[in-house]
């Protein structure tokens, strides 16, 4: 088992730099997570799918997105508290 | 040179580095673009383009590794004798990338002791590498710290990633804040000279500056610069895709002043590209500019050299630069602006029918340009430049041109 990294992503080196069992490698045709890659069983966490700035660039082995569409967007409440703040109408 | 410095060594430091003084202009920097990854998101930018709490947004450095790095810094510093400041500011975040960014920082103080390595970071992770930096002779620190408030940094933040948890909302902000005031504590506890960044958004981090201006100077930092925020639809970013609007003029001088009677400020800072290179004159294209052709005027005697300041042009020469061709256009005459050798007398309406003369050129070439008309140009969507200052017309041209079908070709790369 282990996770697959999509075309979604940047290629910005995060996930690589804090995988605990550096298990990314930096391929010509990008980063690509490699049979290291133990799904972070042994973390308290993913570590990949933490840190990762774009929505469905990692998936696991059954092609669910670790951070799907609309998980990664701040809340809709946080727009309306800056929107008060600046005096702007919706 | 090992901390603590001496009084004199920090005069000298702040002295000859063109971002912590205003009167260090004709010193250059560079910025190595070897930090890709980042450990935070912020409202304000967009991954497709470099960190925007540091450069303006829209800006794409082409990433180098350390070893590009060293290469591009050698060959500079040979055709730079004014080259004084190495930094890392990007494209992410220096401190989220410890490898790339600490090799680069050994190597340039083992080949050029000299230099004087500067740093750009959220500040997150500055607990974690003071001493690394410390070892890497590293004096120069910039923390971008927008609020004390987790309620005000949840606006701005929209996570916060922390020893392999993502932390949102209130908790990842309230976690930053509290790692940047210990970081930057202990960073001028251990001699660091400390630069902090605040980007100025209405109505979210402008009303708290008295205070964070009080508990940065507590915290020892030593200079404080307000970056508007840049907010464009184009960009990409929350903010630019919400409306979410940044200073006018007028509440960015209120903000200098409210900040001011605390902090000594930075006024003059370019909010430059993480690969910038040269004096802070040096030209950051803007991604909005969507023509396909480059107009520039060049203030000189003869045309043929970037001989004139800019007060005393009698005539500019216009040129486009495409990527087909360089074509000269037209010469246009103008009034001279400064009567005098050295001072001007600032009559806006003569400056006026300079700045119409250019108006629709992107950049003014010179030799030299005093404070004044060179916030007007820029105003006025021109940017002036001393880059090129005393060059040959035709070699600053075909330099300008290979710049800008570089700048053309990753602008399409991102798009």
């Amino acid at each position: 088992m282990a996770f697959e990294i999509t075309h979604h992503c940047i290629q910005c080196d995060a996930c690589k730099i804090v995988c605990p069992k550096r298990a990314i490698q930096r391929h010509s045709e990008g980063l690509v997570m490699t049979h290291r890659c133990n799904e972070c069983q042994d973390q308290t966490s993913i570590h990949c799918a933490s840190i990762c700035p774009v929505e469905n660039a990692i998936v696991d082995a059954q092609g669910h997105s670790l951070n799907p569409t609309d998980s990664l967007q701040p809340d809709e409440c946080i727009l309306t508290l800056i929107r008060q703040r600046q005096g702007l109408t919706l | 040179m090992p901390l603590p410095l001496s009084n004199a060594e920090i005069d000298e430091k702040i002295a000859q580095h063109p971002c912590y003084s205003a009167q260090a202009h004709q010193y250059a920097r560079i910025h190595l673009p070897v930090a890709p990854a980042c450990n935070i998101q912020c409202h304000y930018c967009n991954r497709k383009f470099d960190c925007s709490n540091e450069s303006r947004p829209g800006v794409v450095s082409k990433l180098l590794s350390p070893a590009q790095a060293i290469n591009r810094f050698t060959s500079v510093m040979k055709r730079m004798p004014n080259l004084k400041v190495v930094g890392i500011a990007g494209p992410g975040d220096a401190l989220a990338n410890p490898a790339q960014t600490f090799s680069t920082l050994n190597a340039i103080k083992d080949i050029a002791p000299e230099m004087q390595l500067c740093i750009s970071t959220n500040g997150l992770e500055l607990n974690e590498h003071i001493d690394a930096l410390l070892a890497a002779n590293v004096h120069h620190l910039t923390i971008t710290m927008n609020t004390l408030k987790p309620e005000i940094g949840q606006l701005l933040y929209a996570w916060v990633y922390h020893k392999g948890v993502r932390y949102k909302g209130t908790e990842g902000a309230e976690l930053l804040i509290e790692q940047q005031l210990e970081g930057l504590r202990r960073a001028t506890e251990a001699g660091l000279l400390v630069k902090v960044n605040t980007v100025l958004v209405p109505g979210i981090t402008v009303d708290g500056l008295p205070e964070l201006s009080k508990e940065i100077k507590q915290r020892g930092a030593f200079l404080h610069n307000l970056m508007p925020l840049i907010s464009e639809p184009e960009h990409g970013t929350y903010f630019g895709l919400n409306g979410v609007r940044g200073p006018v003029e007028s509440e960015v001088r209120q903000a200098q002043i409210l900040s001011g009677n605390t902090m000594k400020q930075m006024t003059h800072c370019q909010q430059c590209r993480a690969d910038a290179v040269g004096t802070l004159d040096t030209p950051s294209p803007c991604s909005t500019n969507n023509s396909n052709r480059l107009r520039i005027a060049v203030a000189s005697k003869t045309g043929t050299v970037i001989d004139t300041h800019f007060g005393h042009a009698t005539f500019f020469w216009i040129f486009d630069i495409t990527s087909e061709a360089i074509r000269f256009i037209e010469k246009r005459e103008v009034s001279v602006y400064c009567q005098g050798a050295s001072e001007c007398n600032e009559d806006a309406d003569n400056l006026d029918q300079i700045v119409t003369t250019v108006s629709d050129c992107q950049q003014v070439h010179c030799a030299r340009i005093g404070m004044g008309p060179w916030k007007t140009l820029e105003r006025q969507n021109v940017q002036p430049l001393t880059d090129h200052a005393y060059a040959e017309v035709e070699t600053a041209l075909k330099t300008l041109q290979q710049v800008w079908l570089e700048d053309q070709q990753r602008l399409k790369e991102v798009s």
